[in-house]
């Protein structure tokens, strides 16, 4: 092929793609729907109980007075077909639903639907079973079946199918009176922004959390770990340093309450660490169940939890246990400040490995001991482990362009501040949070309500808990430079400008996904969920540590304004 | 960069080239074949037929074509043609397909923002180079397929060519004669 002809080729083909681009782009985007309809669904315990289609100006069916009414506007349609290829990401998760006609008949699986049976972000998974992508075909089918009252396979085969656009609208709750269980909700903001955050606002937040993980610890003191929310049943599984974790948060929520339910569940839980998991990890005494190997998060997270009990008074007579997890912690040290990650409690001996949070939550853990024991030797070890966790722990080619999760090491920073400061830690914390501002989503990045958040991209739904565990990172770096500015220090103060900000989206971003109540005509016992924070605003999981991590942000977010104020001492 | 050959419809013969040319694109067709092999067979976590066929096909041909080049092979001029026409192929569809895929999710998820750009940026960035760029100027530098096997064309005057290389000529002769000359690197 001559020069001039591959010229000419190369020509129309990008010709080509452009006009391709195009035509495909116009296709599959949204239209003016065919008929403006609203969809009109009365819901009993999170079960479609009917459901009438009408168009402007057509006569309404009157709702039973024990449901709940749902309203769905479709606003757009657009293409949709049913190959894996085009189908799994070809809904917009929480904004699109399907329209089939089959035979004449046409049934919507609307937004509602979809969230009802959880068939968003479920199609695949990433790693794990929090991180999923994509509609889930099946779930959708059958939800349009049941609707047709054919089988699956056949609106899988004989169906035409739509992709559907729906505006939700405010809900009508049962003309009945509200159970005396569910308490009144405090009005919020339709739409909560960072400008809207203000301290009654945020002890709202942290009260509805608090109390929604109150209702989850039983007798024993153990937590309902995970939660459908759209069936309030339990799933099975548990992971003892997040119990530990929510412990403290709760433990924090009771303090800044005052609020002695909230104390008393955080004190059950706290005694089903240490009464019934502390166990001998060879001289020492570790948080762990009775298996061969002991890890140390459960350790650390616990030893934060009965810091947060003894310093806020809630119980002094945890001062031996933290005396105990704290030589525990200090006998797993690496000489170089990295500390060994498991015990293996039969040989008697640690076993140097190192997982994700565990050596940052030590740090922090060991930190907050020396404030109870006054024992040097948790200083030092603090201190130690925070210097490795910010230096030759992460110094490497690139290292400062990616980063792992730090939220624990920069509470760490913060921690040790007074006592012992680590400059070259504050900036990594720094450098750190300079990159995760890059990473936070603007309002028009993406098509969901993603703004504060922390995204992987513009086509995943945004989850909850990284924008909450970064905003407690953001909110320990900002009361450091609180500090320093108070102190006389301003070199940082622009800094502080960028960090509180960073902290105020996170916390509104969260604060607009807790379930307070939710579309609680979703739920089969709304109050049950009421308060809980989901993995996404898709994804109706409630883990223990989505409500802790949004908690404990917030309460940091309300020592700052506090300290902001003048009201508390540096 | 085809030289005069172009012009007169003909291109030149491999030996009659510009010789740090010919070098160049050796190295960066065996160092592409080698990435495509590393990529595919070390980096990707699963195994798919499709692509794992492709990815042999389109090494052994870059590799191929880039020895034949740098060892001026008889079939380097031939090989150079089809893995280029090949590679630029697949890298086009490749391409047309990206393009296509992120117009599909622009129309359906609306705004995906800079984040959406940059990620479809940096894979046409990352990709164009390999599988459309080098391919297309090899092809331009090869040139037509030579109609009759004795050329006529000569060296460019202004370029660096390979003095003592053989001409097409000559090799037709020498093979005619059955005797095989060995020439030294100029």
């Amino acid at each position: 092929m001559s020069a001039r002809a591959l010229r000419r080729l190369l020509v129309g083909y990008f010709l080509f793609v452009v006009l391709a681009g195009v035509a495909v782009r116009t296709w599959f985007a949204l239209g003016k729907p065919a008929r403006e309809e609203v969809v009109v669904t009365w819901w009993r315990n999170g079960v479609r109980v009917a459901r009438d289609v009408h168009g402007p100006g057509e006569a309404r069916k009157k709702p039973l007075p024990d449901v709940w009414v749902a309203e769905e506007a479709v606003v757009g349609e657009a293409p949709l077909y049913l190959h894996p290829l085009l189908f799994t990401l070809g809904l917009v998760p929480g904004r699109d639903g399907v329209k089939a006609t089959l035979d004449g008949k046409v049934a919507y699986a609307t937004v509602d639907d979809l969230l009802s049976v959880q068939a968003y972000d479920r199609a695949h998974y990433w790693a794990q079973a929090s991180f999923g992508w994509g509609t889930h075909q099946e779930s959708v089918i059958a939800v349009l079946a049941d609707q047709l009252g054919v089988p699956p396979h056949e609106v899988k085969h004989r169906a035409t199918f739509r992709r559907v656009r729906f505006e939700r609208r405010p809900f009508q709750p049962p003309a009945i009176p509200t159970p005396a269980t569910m308490v009144p909700i405090k009005e919020r903001p339709a739409h909560v922004t960072e400008k809207d955050l203000t301290r009654e606002l945020v002890m709202d937040a942290v009260l509805e959390a608090a109390s929604h993980l109150t209702r989850s610890v039983d007798g024993s003191g153990e937590f309902r770990y995970l939660i459908d929310a759209t069936t309030n049943k339990t799933v099975p599984g548990y992971n003892w340093p997040r119990h530990a974790g929510t412990t403290f948060f709760l433990a924090q929520a009771a303090a800044v309450l005052d609020n002695p339910t909230i104390r008393y569940a955080a004190l059950r839980a706290a005694a089903r660490l240490r009464d019934h998991m502390m166990r001998d990890c060879g001289a020492h005494r570790c948080i762990a169940p009775d298996v061969p190997q002991a890890e140390i998060g459960s350790t650390a997270l616990a030893l934060i939890a009965f810091t947060e009990i003894v310093r806020t008074g809630a119980d002094g007579s945890y001062r031996p246990a933290i005396v105990d997890l704290a030589a525990f912690l200090r006998s797993q040290q690496r000489p170089d400040g990295e500390l060994m990650h498991l015990y293996d409690r039969v040989n008697k001996k640690p076993i140097d490995v190192q997982f994700l949070y565990f050596t940052g939550e030590a740090a922090l853990a060991l930190a907050r001991a020396h404030e109870v024991t006054g024992d040097p030797r948790d200083l030092d070890a603090a201190r130690r482990a925070l210097s490795r966790l910010s230096g030759a722990g992460w110094s490497f080619f690139g290292s400062r362009y990616y980063f792992s999760e730090e939220h624990w090491t920069c509470q760490a920073v913060a921690e040790l501040w007074d006592r012992a400061p680590d400059e070259k830690a504050l900036e990594f914390c720094s450098r750190w949070h300079e990159f995760q501002r890059r990473l936070q989503l603007d309002a028009d990045e993406t098509p969901f309500d993603a703004d504060g958040s922390f995204g992987f991209g513009p086509l995943v739904s945004p989850r909850v808990t990284p924008a909450s565990s970064r905003g407690e990172a953001a909110g320990a770096l900002a009361h450091v430079l609180w500090r320093e500015k108070l102190a006389g220090r301003h070199a940082r103060d622009a800094e502080l400008v960028l960090v509180e900000r960073e902290l105020r989206r996170a916390i509104a971003f969260v604060m607009r996904q807790q379930f307070h109540p939710g579309p609680a005509y979703l739920f089969a016992d709304p109050l049950a969920v009421r308060g809980a924070v989901p993995g996404s605003p898709v994804d109706w999981q409630l883990r223990i540590d989505y409500a802790q991590h949004a908690g404990s942000m917030m309460v940091r977010w309300l020592e700052i304004d506090a300290l902001a104020r003048g009201e508390a001492k540096p | 960069m085809a030289g005069d050959g172009e012009r007169s419809g003909e291109a030149l013969p491999i030996e009659s080239r510009d010789r740090r040319a010919r070098i160049g694109f050796g190295v960066a067709n065996v160092a592409v074949a080698l990435f495509v092999l590393f990529g595919v067979f070390r980096l990707l976590p699963t195994r798919w037929w499709v692509v794992d066929a492709g990815a042999v096909v389109v090494a052994s041909l870059l590799g191929a074509s880039g020895i034949a080049l740098l060892r001026k092979h008889r079939l380097a001029e031939h090989l150079v043609r089809v893995a280029a026409g090949v590679v630029l192929a697949l890298g086009l569809a490749t391409f047309f397909a990206i393009v296509v895929t992120a117009a599909w999710l622009s129309g359906v998820y609306g705004q995906v923002g800079l984040t959406g750009a940059i990620v479809f940026g940096l894979v046409a960035a990352l990709l164009l180079p390999y599988v459309v760029v080098l391919p297309a100027v090899e092809l331009a530098w090869v040139g037509p397929r030579r109609r009759a096997p004795a050329a006529k064309a000569a060296p460019r005057e202004d370029a660096p060519r390979e003095d003592d290389a053989p001409t097409s000529n000559a090799r037709a002769e020498d093979r005619g004669r059955g005797k095989k000359k060995r020439k030294g690197r100029g």
